[in-house]
C-alpha cells in the first residue's frame, strides 16, 4: 500500500513539527493493524489569499494525494470558532463537489492556541532538547498538562525557557545556544502521543485522521 | 552501458529498480539517497576488481552499515544487486586478444551475505549467489526502444542462452560455474565461504562475455574533481589518464595532443566558447622538473599556469579533455556538477557533460566506445536547463526521496529511497515508455519540492 500525504500549513516551523508528528500517528495506526505501507509527503507552499481560497486551491492541487492536511493555529482557545471561521465553508464546498475536482480526504489541524502548545506537553522532552539541567520552575514551565490549551503564549513560553537557559550558559558555551527553530522536528519526533491526548485539539485531529485512515483500509 | 539496476538490502534500497539512459539525472534534496546510488556503482566496480572485504572497505561507512538497517538491531541479512548492460561489440584484453560478443545485452547478479566465522567469532562477507546471462531479445524492451533498427544492432548473434556464470546445487554442494562462451562448462567453484566474485577473476578475453562485463565495471568512475589536483602539473612519466580526483589533467591533454594534434585546437575552441576570457589552452614542458604544465592564454594575450585558474574553469577544461580522450569509455558519475559553476554557465557545462554520453540518434558515434553519464543534483536551475534543452530529450530525470516504509512483518518503520521518473512538461516522450505513468512526477512538481524542501527543512 502506498500512502501519498500532502501538507499545507502556516509556516515552515509548523510544517516540520506537524509532518513528523502526523507520520508517527499514521505509522502507529498501520502497525497496530499489521498493514505494510510506504508513506511519501508532498509539502505544498502556502499561497497568498484567504484561508477559504487557499483550502480550495490546495485541495485541487492535491487531488491525486490520498490525504491533505491543512494546518492553521486557532490563535484563541476556541477550536470550534477557528474551524467555523477558516475551514467549514471551504470543506462543505469540497464535500458537495460532484465533479471530482478536489481531494475529499481533508484533515484540519487546528492546535489551540498554536503549534507550540503541543510542544509543551512533555516538559522533560522539551528540556532534553534544549539540553538544559535547569528545573521546570527555573525555566518558568509551571503549568498543568491538562491546562496547556489555556496557556496564553505557548511560543513565548518556549522562547522564555530557552532564554533562561541561554543566560545560564558560560560565555564559551553561548556559541552552542539553541533557537526555537531548532526544536520543531526534534520534539515532533519525540513527544509521546499519550501526553498529547490531554489536548482536546490534538484528540480532534487524531480522531479525524484515524477515521480517514479507517475508511481507506476498510473501504 | 548500464540499462537497469535492481538493489535490495544495500543502504536505503529495498526492492529498488531503476532504468538507465545514456545520460541520467537524479535530483533530490540532501540525504535523499542520491549518493547511495553512486555507492552501489562504486561497490559493483570494486567487486569486479577486488575481494569482498576490500570492495566493502572502499565504501562510505563500516561494512555492517552498508546492509539496510531497519532498526538498531534489525539489519538486512544480504545485499542483492542485479545490473543489466549493453556492451561494446568487441572486447580486447591486455594481451591484445580481441573477441566479438555474440550477446551485447547481459544481466549480472550478485548476492552477498554475512557469515559468522566460527573460529574467530567475527562476521565475514561471503558470496551467496552470482550469475551472468544474456538477455533474450523477445522481452527486451530497452533493446527494442533504443537499439533495434540502428547501427548499434550488431550482426553477430547467438541463440545460445546458457549462462556465462551460474550458481547451482551439484551433489548437495552449492557451486558457481564460469562457462567459456558456448564451448564447454568451466570448473565449478564451491561457493562455501567464497570471499570474492568469480567475475573478478576473469582476466582475459578467453571468457569474452564475462571479461567484457568485468571490463565495463572497471570503467565506471565516480568523479570528485578536486581543484588542487586539477591544477597540479603532471609528471612526464606518470599516468596520462584523468583519475577520479582530477590528477594528470596536463598529462592527459599532452597525450591527446600527441596522438591527434588537431584535438588541442578543438579543445581550445570549446574552452573559448564556454569561457570567452580564455583564448586557448596549451601544455608547457618543464624539462627541469620533468613535468607537464597546463597553460591558459587570456583574451589579452597573457599566459597563466593552471595554478591560478579557478575551480570552475579547471572543471570545464577537465570535462572537455575527457570528451576528446579516445580511451575514455564507460560510465562517469558526477555529484552536483553545478558546484563551483556560475549559474550563467550551467547550460554550457551541461552541453559538455551531454557529449560525454552516447547519442544513439547520431550514427557518427557508431565507432566510438559506449559512454554514459550519471549526475546527481539538488539544483532546480540545472533541472530546468535539462528539461528545456532538446538535446536532453532522450535523457532520464529521476526525483529521489526518502519515504517511510511501515513494515508490519518487522513491526517497525524505516526510511527507504524511492525514485520517480520526471515527466517533461512539454510531453516529449520518456526514453523508456515502460515506466508506469502513475509513478512519475512533473518537472514543476520536482522543482517545487526542491524549493519548498529547502525553505522548510534546510533550517
Amino acid at each position: 500500500m502506498n500512502l501519498f500525504l500532502a501538507f499545507t500549513g502556516e509556516g515552515s516551523s509548523d510544517t516540520r513539527f506537524m509532518t513528523v508528528l502526523t507520520e508517527r500517528i499514521v505509522e502507529k495506526f498501520l502497525l497496530d493493524r499489521e498493514i505494510t505501507a510506504e508513506l511519501s509527503w508532498t509539502i505544498m507552499p502556502k499561497k497568498p489569499g484567504s484561508s477559504h481560497s487557499n483550502i480550495l486551491k490546495a485541495s485541487k492541487e492535491a487531488k491525486d494525494q490520498n490525504i491533505l492536511f491543512i494546518h492553521r493555529d486557532a490563535d484563541n482557545n476556541n477550536w470550534e470558532r477557528a474551524y467555523q471561521n477558516h475551514f467549514e465553508t471551504a470543506f462543505q464546498e469540497i464535500t458537495n463537489d460532484k465533479d471530482g475536482l478536489y481531494n475529499q480526504n481533508l484533515i484540519a489541524i487546528i492546535p489551540v492556541k498554536e503549534t507550540e502548545a503541543w510542544m509543551l506537553c512533555n516538559k522533560q522532552i522539551l528540556k532534553n532538547n534544549i539540553e538544559t539541567a535547569l528545573s521546570n520552575s527555573d525555566l518558568e514551565l509551571t503549568y498543568q498538562l491538562s491546562r496547556i490549551e489555556q496557556v496564553n503564549d505557548p511560543k513565548g513560553k518556549i522562547q522564555r525557557a530557552i532564554e533562561i537557559h541561554n543566560q545560564a550558559l558560560t560565555k564559551k558555551q553561548r556559541r552552542y545556544s539553541i533557537k526555537i527553530g531548532d526544536l520543531y522536528d526534534l520534539i515532533g519526533n519525540e513527544v509521546p502521543l499519550s501526553d498529547l491526548e490531554y489536548l482536546d485539539s490534538f484528540v480532534r485531529f487524531k480522531n479525524r485522521l484515524e477515521e480517514v485512515l479507517n475508511s481507506m483500509v476498510n473501504p | 552501458m548500464i540499462t537497469k539496476i535492481e538493489i535490495n538490502g544495500f543502504k536505503t534500497f529495498e526492492n529498488f529498480s531503476m532504468a538507465f539512459s545514456p545520460f541520467v539525472i537524479v535530483a533530490g534534496t540532501n540525504a535523499s539517497g542520491k549518493s547511495n546510488l553512486f555507492d552501489t556503482i562504486r561497490l559493483l566496480s570494486g567487486l569486479a576488481e577486488n575481494d569482498l572485504k576490500t570492495a566493502f572497505s572502499d565504501q562510505r561507512g563500516s561494512f555492517l552499515e552498508l546492509f539496510t538497517q531497519y532498526s538498531s538491531i534489525q539489519i538486512a541479512p544480504s545485499i542483492h544487486i542485479a545490473i543489466e548492460l549493453f556492451l561494446d561489440q568487441y572486447v580486447r584484453d591486455d594481451f591484445n586478444k580481441q573477441e566479438e560478443l555474440s550477446h551485447r545485452r547481459l544481466r549480472y547478479e550478485i548476492e552477498i551475505s554475512r557469515k559468522i566465522d566460527s573460529k574467530l567469532k567475527i562476521e565475514r562477507l561471503v558470496v551467496n549467489h552470482e550469475s551472468l546471462r544474456a538477455i533474450k531479445r523477445g522481452g527486451d524492451k530497452w533493446f527494442k526502444e533504443v537499439v533495434a533498427g540502428t547501427k548499434w544492432e550488431s550482426a553477430k548473434r547467438s541463440l545460445n542462452y546458457k549462462p556465462y556464470i551460474n550458481t547451482e546445487v551439484k551433489n548437495n554442494v552449492k557451486v558457481i560455474s564460469l562457462r567459456q562462451d558456448g564451448i564447454r562448462g568451466g570448473k565449478p567453484t564451491p561457493i562455501k565461504d567464497l570471499e570474492r566474485t568469480v567475475l573478478s577473476g576473469v582476466n582475459d578475453a578467453s571468457f569474452p562475455h564475462a571479461f567484457a562485463v568485468r571490463n565495463e565495471m572497471l570503467n565506471w568512475k565516480i568523479f570528485q574533481l578536486n581543484p588542487i589536483e586539477l591544477s597540479k602539473p603532471s609528471p612526464m612519466l606518470g599516468d596520462n589518464i584523468l583519475d577520479i580526483e582530477g590528477r594528470n589533467l596536463a598529462g592527459l591533454i599532452k597525450r591527446i595532443q600527441t596522438y591527434e594534434p588537431m584535438a588541442l585546437r578543438s579543445m581550445s575552441r570549446i574552452v573559448h566558447r564556454l569561457l570567452p576570457e580564455i583564448k586557448s589552452i596549451s601544455i608547457d614542458e618543464d624539462q627541469v622538473r620533468q613535468q607537464y604544465v597546463l597553460m591558459a592564454e587570456g583574451a589579452d594575450g597573457r599566459k597563466f599556469s593552471s595554478n591560478v585558474l579557478s575551480e570552475g574553469t579547471l572543471r570545464i577544461i577537465a570535462l572537455i579533455a575527457l570528451n576528446h580522450d579516445d580511451r575514455h569509455k564507460g560510465l562517469i558519475c558526477f555529484e552536483e556538477p553545478e558546484n563551483g559553476i556560475h549559474p550563467y554557465r550551467m547550460k554550457k557545462i551541461l552541453e559538455v557533460l551531454r557529449k560525454l554520453s552516447t547519442d544513439f540518434k547520431n550514427e557518427n558515434e557508431i565507432d566510438l566506445p559506449l559512454r554514459q553519464v550519471l549526475i546527481n543534483t539538488h539544483s532546480p536551475l540545472l533541472i530546468k536547463e535539462i528539461v528545456q534543452n532538446e538535446n536532453f530529450d532522450s535523457s532520464l530525470i529521476y526525483f529521489s526521496r526518502l519515504v517511510s516504509k511501515v513494515d508490519a512483518t518487522k513491526k517497525i518503520s524505516y526510511k527507504i529511497t524511492r525514485l520517480s521518473p520526471v515527466k517533461k512538461d512539454n510531453t516529449k516522450r520518456l526514453f523508456l515508455e515502460s515506466i508506469p505513468a502513475e509513478d512519475s512526477v512533473t518537472h514543476h512538481e520536482l522543482t517545487e519540492y526542491l524549493n519548498v524542501f529547502d525553505n522548510v527543512f534546510a533550517k
